[in-house]
C-alpha cells in the first residue's frame, strides 16, 4: 500500500501543476490579447490621425469647404459632426445616428472622451469618402457651427482623428 | 527517487519560464508592431509635410502678354484637382511636371483658386492682379489711376463725413466743408459724435476759385458764414472719415492731392512768405496707430493764389512702420497742412481742396445716384 501511495500522489500533483499552468498560461495569453487588442486600436487611431490632412480650401460668408486628404493616397471613410465649441449643441451633419457614448473625442489633455460627457442627445454623423485621386471637400455651413470634428470608426466607435474650428465672418 | 524529483523541478520550471517568455514575446512583439506602424506613418506624413512646402515655393504665378500662368519651377510632379472661379468649383487633373506652365488665361478669366492634390491652395487671379497693378502704367500718362474723390457724387455721398480743424497757437477750432455741388452750396459740418447731414447755404466765395472748370471743398465757418484762413503760422486739417478700404498685403498705397490756398497780400507783404508743408495721414477706422508720410513743401509764388500739387506714398510692403498699420481694412484719410507764415502783410484768406485721389486702395464712399 505505501508503495502505491507514492504514484497517487504524483499523478494529482501532476494534473494539479498542469492545470495551473494552464490556466496561467490562458490568463497570460487572454490578458496579452487585451493589451494587444487596445494597442491596435490606440496604433489604428493614432495612424489615422497621422494620415489625415485637413486644410483651408475656401469660404464665403455663408459657407466654408475644408479639404480632405490621407497621407498616403489609401481610401478612407471619415465621418464628421458639427457642433458648438463646448459640444453642447451638436447640429445634425447627416444621417447616420450614433449614440454619443460611441463617439470619441479629444479634451484638451490629448486624452479621449466619450461625447456623452458633454452631449447626451444622439449625434447624426455625415461622412465623406477620401481616395487617391484628389483631396474631397467637406462643406459646413458658418452659421450652424464653430467646430467640425472628424471621425474615423473602429469596431462600433467613432474615434476623432482631425478639427477645425470654423469662424463665422 | 531524488533524481526523478529534480528533473520534474527542472521540467516544471522550464515550462513555466517558456510560458513567461512566451506572454513576455508576444507583448514585446505587438509594442514592436504598434511602434513600427506609428513610425511609418510618422515618416510617411513628415515627407507629405516637406513635400507640401516644397510645392507651394516651387509654383509661380507670372503674367505675361496679358496672361495668367502658373509655373512649376519645382523638382516634384504637381496636380491640379480642382478650380475655384465664381464662388463655385469644378474638378479637374492637370499635370504640372517640372518647369511647365498651366496657362489660365487673362485675368478677367482667371480662376479665383486653384488646388493642387498637395491641398495647396494658390490664390491665381488675386497674384495676377497684384503682378499686373505693379508692372502697369498709368492710362494717359497720367499718374492718378483713381477718379478724383472730390467729384459732386462722392463729395455728396450719404457716406460723406469729414473733419475740418484749424489750430492756432495750439488752439483747435472746428470748422465745416462748403462745396457748390449737384443742389448748389452746402457745408458739411465736422463730425463730433456722427456724421451731420449737409446743410443748405447761401455763400458768396468763387465755387472754383483757380478757374479751371473743377469746383473745390472750401474750409468754412458756418458761424459767419466765410471761409475760413490763417493770419499766423497754424495747421489745417481735413479728415475724410472712413473713406478707403485697403486690402491685405498692398504693396504702396499713393495719395495724390491738389491745394488751392487764396492769398491776400498787402504792404510789404509777400506770397513767398508763405511755407506749406502738407502730410498724408491715414488712420485705422478700428483704431490704433495712424501712419503719416510728407508730401513736398511749397512756397508761395507771384499770384494771389497758391497752388499745391502733392503725392504722398506709403509703401506698406517695404517698410515694417507701415505693414504694421497698413495691413487691410478701412481707413480715415487725411490732409495735413503745417503753415509757417513769415511776419508781414500777407496772409490766407481761403483754404481749399480740389483734388484728392488714391490708389492701392478703393474708396468706400458710394457715389450718390446720378
Amino acid at each position: 500500500m505505501r508503495g502505491q501511495s507514492a504514484p497517487i500522489v504524483l499523478v494529482i500533483l501532476m494534473a494539479a501543476v498542469i492545470a495551473l499552468g494552464a490556466g496561467l498560461m490562458g490568463y497570460a495569453a487572454s490578458y496579452s490579447s487585451m493589451i494587444r487588442a487596445d494597442s491596435e486600436l490606440r496604433n489604428f487611431i493614432q495612424s489615422e490621425a497621422i494620415k489625415t490632412v485637413l486644410y483651408y480650401e475656401y469660404e464665403d460668408e455663408d459657407d466654408l469647404y475644408i479639404g480632405v486628404l490621407r497621407v498616403d493616397g489609401t481610401f478612407g471613410r471619415y465621418y464628421y459632426f458639427t457642433s458648438s465649441r463646448d459640444f453642447r449643441e451638436a447640429s445634425s451633419s447627416g444621417g447616420i445616428a450614433a449614440d454619443p457614448s460611441s463617439i470619441y473625442i479629444i479634451v484638451s489633455e490629448g486624452s479621449y472622451v466619450p461625447l456623452s460627457v458633454f452631449n447626451s442627445r444622439t449625434i447624426y454623423l455625415g461622412f465623406i469618402d477620401v481616395s487617391s485621386s484628389a483631396p474631397q471637400l467637406l462643406h459646413v455651413s458658418k452659421s450652424s457651427c464653430e467646430v467640425v470634428v472628424l471621425l474615423v470608426r473602429a469596431g462600433q466607435n467613432y474615434y476623432e482623428v482631425g478639427r477645425w474650428y470654423v469662424y463665422a465672418s | 527517487m531524488q533524481v526523478k524529483r529534480a528533473q520534474s523541478e527542472v521540467i516544471g520550471g522550464a515550462i513555466a519560464i517558456s510560458i513567461i517568455f512566451l506572454t513576455f514575446m508576444m507583448l514585446l512583439g505587438s509594442v514592436f508592431n504598434t511602434t513600427t506602424s506609428t513610425n511609418n506613418a510618422l515618416t510617411t506624413r513628415s515627407k507629405f509635410e516637406s513635400e507640401k512646402i516644397l510645392e507651394l515655393r516651387s509654383l509661380e504665378v507670372l503674367y505675361k502678354g496679358g496672361v495668367c500662368y502658373l509655373r512649376n519651377r519645382g523638382p516634384l510632379n504637381v496636380t491640379i484637382v480642382r478650380i475655384w472661379s465664381g464662388g463655385s468649383y469644378y474638378s479637374e487633373a492637370i499635370d504640372l511636371s517640372p518647369g511647365v506652365d498651366y496657362s489660365a488665361g487673362s485675368i478677367n478669366n482667371a480662376p479665383e483658386y486653384v488646388v493642387t492634390s498637395r491641398g495647396n491652395v494658390i490664390p491665381l487671379r488675386e497674384e495676377c492682379e497684384r503682378i499686373k497693378r505693379q508692372y502697369e502704367v498709368p492710362q494717359s500718362g497720367s499718374p492718378f489711376v483713381s477718379e478724383n474723390v472730390l467729384n459732386p457724387a462722392r463729395v455728396e455721398s450719404e457716406d460723406a463725413c469729414y473733419i475740418v480743424t484749424v489750430t492756432v497757437s495750439n488752439k483747435e477750432t472746428t470748422y465745416s466743408i462748403l462745396y457748390n455741388g449737384s443742389e448748389g452750396w452746402r457745408y458739411w459740418p465736422s463730425a463730433i459724435q456722427s456724421c451731420p447731414q449737409p446743410i443748405l447755404t447761401q455763400a458768396s466765395q468763387s465755387p472754383d476759385a483757380d478757374g479751371n472748370g473743377v469746383n473745390e471743398l472750401i474750409v468754412y465757418d458756418s458761424k459767419s458764414g466765410k471761409a475760413v484762413g490763417l493770419k499766423n503760422d497754424g495747421s489745417v486739417n481735413i479728415t475724410f472719415l472712413n473713406l478707403v478700404y485697403i486690402p491685405p498685403k498692398t504693396d504702396v498705397v499713393n495719395v495724390y492731392f491738389k491745394l488751392v490756398l487764396k492769398v491776400s497780400v498787402s504792404g510789404q507783404g509777400n506770397p513767398h512768405d508763405i511755407l506749406v508743408n502738407p502730410k498724408v495721414v491715414l488712420t485705422p477706422v478700428s483704431g490704433g496707430e495712424q501712419v503719416v508720410t510728407t508730401a513736398s513743401s511749397a512756397r508761395g509764388g507771384n499770384a494771389d493764389t497758391l497752388i499745391i500739387v502733392g503725392w504722398a506714398a506709403f509703401p506698406a510692403a517695404a517698410f515694417e512702420a507701415f505693414s504694421s498699420i497698413i495691413n487691410g481694412g478701412d481707413y480715415s484719410l487725411s490732409i495735413y497742412l503745417d503753415i509757417d507764415m513769415q511776419p508781414g502783410n500777407v496772409d490766407i484768406s481761403e483754404i481749399r481742396l480740389e483734388y484728392l485721389a488714391v490708389n492701392g486702395a478703393s474708396l468706400k464712399w458710394e457715389p450718390k445716384p446720378g
